[in-house]
């Protein structure tokens, strides 16, 4: 299986983080500590003196596969895609394998056309042109996959029981239940969300402290309710200071992780 | 081979295993382990749980345990080994350290998961242990590629009571798991690097000559204790280990477990029963309610919600309290009680049958212990070091400079001092890394040598008595701190059997300070560990049978790890003796 190109917008390799499925077959190489049959090359290395886990060959593969197909999902969520020079392996893939996607892949051909374009700063916002972000609304939608989002909530299921907490009708039970069951929910969803996920606020200030918003403010990152009239700057109190998510770490996923299995049913022997 | 980029700390734990590294003057920096989370999703941690889970062919979907570097994954070690192990215990391999250091027991034979079924395969302490360590290798090769570990300066620590029998099974695994030779460090002594790194130069303003420093790890299942001395060295401070204590088998989750079945008992008493995985359930909610009620003083109590396991999470969940009399009554009085300096721990005489089992103590007061500790050691400490998860707890830091607070002030010394800001969860494998530098680029080293003393078991040459065996004498070879690198010889020769196996008693002391090479001590006084044994090939022009005259020589090795061989009179042929494993069958 040649190594697929990596993603244009996030540099991750598959689309946005599939791991290899590399195939199955056994590899010469691959050391079992406990096979039923203890025919085991564990054995047998051990005999000639080599036993050694995943050792050489086989490692020395695994390690520049994995560098490969690194899916750390530590995408810079905060500052957009930034992109680095491709290898000369990358770059020649890129070579062959493009001109047919853009023949074949409306879609990524448009995608392509905006490629030379300047990355949409922050600042002066009014140079921004209503028509541009037209476009951007309608073209930057790859194929949802729904993956990552079923990953994550499979832990919080697993952590905190979360989907078990969503799903059950808890109209008839006391607040003292919910409380308690909320216990559970938080404990274990909040661990995994420290793990998965690094927050900042958008604003470092503390809420309800006045604010003034600069002309070329950032609307995706600040939201103005209330009196809201004439051009920026404006003043007013904060609210509320918004959640970041400044990297994603979620756990790489390898052959046969079905993410549609939430949690698998349980059943003790 | 180039020099080494980095050095690498590795601590192989009873309950979890960490790594660290460094390179150059950079200080040491924990390395995140690669680790099965669920079927098929590997996730980044910091520890790697020391649990080995061997699941049923039918168990997992085929691949879900697979890793980058173990594609065709048959078991499964750190995070969900841990989970999955808890549900299914007979499949679970845990405290395989706690093995290895267990001289009843066959350390190479397949034995664990101990006790399991028939058809569940099984691996000896050995082979587990080097299943964590290899997966450590494979980890640290798949982010440093182009550095592989066994050309990298590898530093792995083992409890300070470990014996050379434990070391060198210890070495034996790291070989088998493709570390090759790594550097053996005491775990204390590395917690003890990790503060010197953490305070620079400073700590000289910290320490003093005369200063003792009690080194309290209280980890998950063990517990440690070592003692070292700041001394003068011609103008320079210098540290120096004196004292380790023995392997005591207690920890954090004993007192989880302790405080599970408490808060159960209450339950069960409102009429609430809970079943096994409610238990396993409480068990960790009582860890965290432990450490908020241990980390904050003024909490009356926790409370601690108990899930079914079925998915009515709302209607289902148990409610209980933690109470700050249950810590009390649990964790400080059961296993940190304020006893008198002159307690020690109570035996409970064994029947005549016992469980062939890990050795767990029968008192799990952890300072009755520390006071048997301190009782025997030649120095009062001045200053406490602490390492281990438990003592992240203020109110368990407390109660231990309390009790020796307490102690100090009966003989009219002063209350020790605390040595703060090491990270008791890492200090170990950070400490290690930066021994591992300090050996190639010089700085404080803690002297002190090898934590035993060991003796060989012979035979007393007098008349046979028809029914008695005969007596043996305990004769030391290798006097307590030998340091690296150093190498004694016995100054009575023996004569040694050609080509046939020869077997002797061996012993070790952590106490015996005084015994010189070839003193003769009673082998009632000492701890018996696995026999020494060799067959000398018979040198040609030496007929087989033939009995030649030989000398006893201990060897340090540079690496931390006891060899003996016995070195023949005339010609200087020199057969190295080996540790036999395979347990004595008692406990």
């Amino acid at each position: 299986m040649a190594p697929q190109p990596p993603c244009p917008w996030c540099r991750a390799t598959d689309q946005h983080g599939r791991p290899n499925r590399g195939s199955t077959a056994r590899r010469p190489g691959d050391v079992d500590l406990f096979p039923g049959t203890r025919s085991d090359a564990f054995g047998e290395a051990k005999r000639h003196g080599t036993a050694q886990y995943g050792r050489g060959r086989n490692l020395r593969q695994g390690g520049r596969l994995s560098a490969a197909f690194s899916v750390r999902y530590q995408i810079a969520l905060t500052e957009g895609h930034d992109v680095e020079s491709l290898g000369l392996g990358a770059r020649l893939w890129l070579a062959l394998t493009l001109p047919w996607r853009i023949i074949f892949d409306g879609l990524f051909a448009a995608k392509l056309t905006s490629i030379d374009a300047p990355a949409p700063t922050p600042l002066p916002a009014p140079r921004r042109e209503p028509k541009v972000e037209v476009r951007e609304a309608e073209i930057v939608r790859p194929a949802v996959d729904p993956g990552p989002a079923l990953q994550l909530l499979a832990i919080f299921q697993r952590e905190g029981r979360f989907v078990d907490f969503l799903r059950e009708d808890v109209s008839s039970f006391s607040d003292a239940d919910i409380g308690a069951a909320a216990r559970v929910v938080h404990e274990g969803c909040s661990r995994a969300l420290g793990k998965v996920v690094e927050l900042a606020p958008v604003r470092s200030e503390g809420e309800g402290a006045a604010i003034e918003l600069p002309v070329g403010f950032d609307p995706a990152r600040v939201r103005v309710t209330g009196k809201v009239v004439g051009e920026p700057p404006f003043r007013g109190k904060l609210a509320h200071h918004g959640w970041l998510a400044t990297a994603v770490h979620l756990p790489e996923t390898t052959a046969g992780h079905d993410p549609k299995i939430l949690a698998p049913a349980e059943v003790e022997l | 081979m180039d020099a080494p980029t980095f050095t690498v700390g590795i601590d192989l734990g009873t309950t979890n295993c960490s790594m660290a590294a460094c390179a150059d003057r950079d200080p040491a920096q924990s390395v995140a382990i690669p680790q099965i989370v669920a079927p098929s999703e590997i996730g980044e941690e910091r520890l790697l749980p020391s649990f080995l889970f061997v699941p049923a062919e039918a168990q997992f979907p085929a691949g879900a345990l697979a890793l980058p570097w173990y594609p065709h994954a048959r078991d499964v070690v750190g995070t969900f080994a841990r989970a999955q192990g808890a549900s299914t215990p007979t499949r679970l391999v845990s405290s395989a350290k706690s093995w290895l250091s267990h001289a009843a027991v066959d350390r190479r034979g397949a034995i664990l998961p101990w006790q399991a079924p028939e058809d569940v395969p099984r691996c000896s302490p050995v082979e587990a242990a080097a299943r964590y360590l290899g997966h450590l290798r494979a980890a640290w090769e798949r982010a440093h590629a182009d550095a592989p570990l066994a050309e990298q300066d590898v530093v792995l620590t083992v409890p300070a009571s470990f014996d050379a029998v434990a070391r060198e099974l210890t070495m034996e695994a790291a070989e088998l798991a493709g570390i090759e030779a790594p550097t053996l460090l005491e775990e204390p002594q590395a917690a003890m690097y990790d503060w010197l790194a953490q305070r620079g130069e400073r700590w000289r303003d910290e320490l003093v000559v005369g200063d003792v420093v009690l080194v309290v790890d209280i980890g998950g299942g063990t517990t440690d204790f070592s003692l070292i001395v700041v001394r003068d060295d011609e103008g320079c401070l210098t540290l120096e280990r004196v004292a380790v204590g023995d392997h005591i088998l207690l920890g954090g989750d004993n007192m989880d477990l302790a405080l599970a079945y408490a808060v159960r008992a209450e339950l069960a008493e409102r009429g609430t029963e809970l079943d096994d995985w409610q238990v396993r359930a409480l068990t960790h909610a009582a860890r965290t309610g432990k450490e908020a009620l241990l980390a904050d003083e003024s909490l009356a109590a926790v409370p601690l919600a108990i899930p079914t396991r079925s998915s009515r999470l709302v209607g289902g969940t148990i409610r209980a309290s933690l109470t700050r009399a249950m810590i009390d009554a649990v964790v400080l009085e059961g296993f940190l009680p304020a006893v008198e300096a002159d307690a020690r721990p109570q035996v409970v005489r064994r029947t005549g049958l016992t469980a062939l089992g890990l050795p767990y103590p029968s008192d799990a007061a952890i300072t009755r212990h520390l006071a048997a500790f301190v009782g025997r050691a030649a120095a009062l400490p001045t200053a406490i070091l602490y390492n281990g998860g438990v003592t992240r707890a203020a109110s368990v830091r407390e109660r231990v400079r309390g009790v020796l607070a307490r102690w100090l002030e009966g003989v009219g010394k002063p209350a020790p001092r605390v040595l703060a800001g090491s990270d008791p969860e890492l200090a170990v494998c950070r400490g290690a890394a930066h021994y591992g530098r300090i050996r190639r680029q010089g700085g404080v080293k803690i002297r002190g040598g090898t934590a035993h003393a060991h003796y060989l078991g012979i035979q007393r040459a007098e008349l046979a008595v028809p029914g008695v065996p005969p007596r043996l004498d305990a004769v030391c070879v290798a006097p307590l701190g030998m340091e690296e690198g150093s190498e004694v010889t016995l100054p009575q020769p023996f004569g040694l059997v050609l080509g046939e196996e020869v077997s002797f008693p061996f012993f070790a002391s952590a106490t015996r300070e005084g015994d010189r090479v070839g003193a003769v001590v009673k082998p009632q006084e000492l701890q018996e560990l696995a026999p020494l044994e060799a067959t000398l090939p018979a040198p040609e022009g030496t007929q087989p049978g033939a009995v030649v005259q030989v000398h006893l020589h201990a060897r340090v090795t540079e690496v931390g790890t006891l060899e003996l061989s016995a070195v023949e009179h005339t010609t200087g042929a020199r057969w190295k003796l080996s540790f036999d494993v395979r347990g004595t069958g008692q406990s």
